[in-house]
């Protein structure tokens, strides 16, 4: 976990006018801003950016940053801050392609396994495709918790709102995950029947 | 049939948020319905991680930090004032200290900027007859009986006398120059000035030198009988109120004279002569009315104003009002 007193040590000496030492922060941060936006994204380039200029704000906010408070739940809520604002200006589509560029949907299976990898993979996509139909706060509170397993606490704090609504949000969340996959699973039993 | 109510707690059970919960784990075991809530929590953040995006290559973490603090370099720096303000901001105690003075400072300029200006107190107006350097053109006017009458009710009622001498410089300061011209400037009477405040005092004191007034109005049309319709309402435009001056001006008086006459007689302020005003650029001391004000004839009060002349004049606030011309008559 993080030791606050390290980030702490940091920061003051960034706030002395040391800038060089911010690049420690960034170090240490990069790959979780980096992969929180490249998830909400699902795009590298725009992941880049975002993650980049969510930690050139955290340095130009550093003088306001709080002593004793945690820099990385404080760093995550820029990032997600410039998350949500570029998705709100944004609209965007779901590809139905996997990472690998492969569209599974469309290939016949021959065998049982094919047919169970096809299925997990199948279902891979229903649960990517359920995923980017989440609303953004729902999106992210999903995945501050399933990828980053913040306490609903720091989500909170994250995301500016009451443990309670992260409660909720995430509940929502998985409410709909699941019933997206559960609908693609009763049609595909349908179709078997037939 | 209903939902299990422990259902809700399956996924903060399964974050951690309850701790141990044994009560919970074996509801589970008996609970189909909290069992394929807990069996799908687990699902969805098993698939979660299977559909996870592939990390970059490790040179892109390389020279992600270096870009970052490249990015940082670039930045134009905030002005010293910029920072001061964003220190103010991130310090909530400043914050609190700063906004209510904003606040406050804001209230005073906006009731500085935008309440009307009060009646100007008949000193401060008297002492700014300082500016009163005008010259106008109109041809002399010869004074008549009717002037001789307006200098004698210019004394208050304790003091009027029976004679029927103008009050001393009040005719002498009439303006004795020829035609109008566009830009006439009009000399602040300071006799004028004692003589409105004469008047505003006696009608405060009583109504007796009303039935004086009303007879004095009617003499002076019955001696100066003016071309024009009677009641004519002289509208709203420019050219109505151009049209109302000249008609006064060339046919009866100058409007020196008629300012006068409206003090000394509390008339509708907003006749002829306030479209000359719009030309003058000297400043006046004459009686202010109210655009919300009951037309002329009716009891209406008015009080004391300072106008200005010239472009500055706001003609806005009269353009609802409709002339009633009581002076003008036939004969």
């Amino acid at each position: 976990m993080i030791i606050k007193d390290e980030d702490q040590l940091v920061i003051e000496r960034v706030l002395a006018g040391d800038a060089k030492a911010f690049e420690m922060l960034v170090k240490k941060y990069q790959k979780k801003i980096y992969f929180l936006a490249m998830r909400m994204t699902r795009n590298h380039d725009v992941a880049d950016e975002l993650a980049q200029e969510s930690f050139v704000r955290a340095y130009m906010s550093l003088a306001s940053f709080q002593q004793g408070r945690n820099f990385y739940t404080w760093l995550y809520r820029i990032a997600v801050n410039q998350i949500l604002n570029y998705l709100k200006h944004k609209s965007f589509t779901v590809s139905l392609d996997t990472p690998s560029g492969q569209t599974f949907l469309e290939q016949i299976p021959t065998s049982p396994d094919q047919l169970s990898r096809l299925m997990n993979n199948e279902q891979m996509q229903i649960f990517q495709i359920a995923l980017e139909k989440l609303p953004p706060t729902q999106k992210t509170i999903f995945m501050l918790k399933t990828y980053e397993e913040f306490s609903y606490d720091e989500i909170s704090k994250i995301m500016g709102c009451s443990v309670g609504t992260v409660m909720s949000r995430l509940f929502r969340a998985r409410a709909r995950l699941k019933n997206a996959l559960l609908e693609s699973e009763k049609k595909k039993n349908g179709k078997l029947q037939e | 049939m209903g939902s299990c109510k422990n259902k809700r707690l399956i996924g903060p059970f399964l974050d951690g948020q309850l701790g141990e919960c044994k009560w919970l784990e074996e509801h589970i075991a008996e609970c189909s319905e909290c069992l394929a809530e807990y069996e799908s929590v687990q699902r969805l953040a098993h698939l979660a991680h299977k559909a996870d995006f592939p990390p970059p290559e490790s040179s892109y973490w390389k020279k992600f930090s270096t870009r970052v603090i490249a990015r940082i370099a670039a930045r134009p720096q905030p002005s010293r004032y910029a920072r001061i303000f964003d220190n103010i901001f991130a310090n909530k105690l400043a914050l609190r200290l700063v906004t209510p003075l904003l606040i406050v400072m804001i209230a005073v300029l906006a009731i500085r900027l935008y309440l009307p200006a009060k009646d100007m107190r008949l000193s401060q107006a008297a002492s700014q007859t300082a500016d009163n350097n005008i010259s106008t053109q109109n041809e002399p006017v010869p004074l008549t009986d009717i002037s001789l009458k307006l200098g004698a009710l210019a004394e208050p009622p304790n003091k009027q006398s029976s004679s029927l001498q103008p009050a001393a410089g009040l005719i002498s300061q009439v303006p004795k120059s020829a035609a109008e011209t566009q830009s006439q400037n009009y000399a602040i009477d300071n006799t004028a000035i004692e003589l409105a405040q004469n008047e505003m005092q006696t009608k405060n004191d009583s109504s007796a030198n009303i039935g004086n007034i009303d007879n004095l109005v009617q003499d002076f049309l019955a001696h100066n009988p003016i071309k024009t319709t009677q009641r004519k309402n002289y509208g709203l435009s420019k050219g109505s109120w151009r049209e109302m001056a000249l008609d006064l001006k060339l046919k009866a008086f100058n409007t020196d004279e008629i300012i006068k006459f409206q003090i000394l007689s509390g008339s509708n302020p907003s006749l002829a002569p306030l479209s000359s005003y719009r030309e003058a650029t000297g400043k006046f001391f004459a009686p202010q009315m109210s655009t919300s004000r009951p037309l002329f004839g009716q009891e209406t009060p008015y009080r004391w104003g300072y106008a200005v002349g010239g472009e500055n004049f706001n003609m806005d606030r009269l353009h609802h009002l409709e002339l009633e011309l009581d002076l003008i008559r036939e004969k």
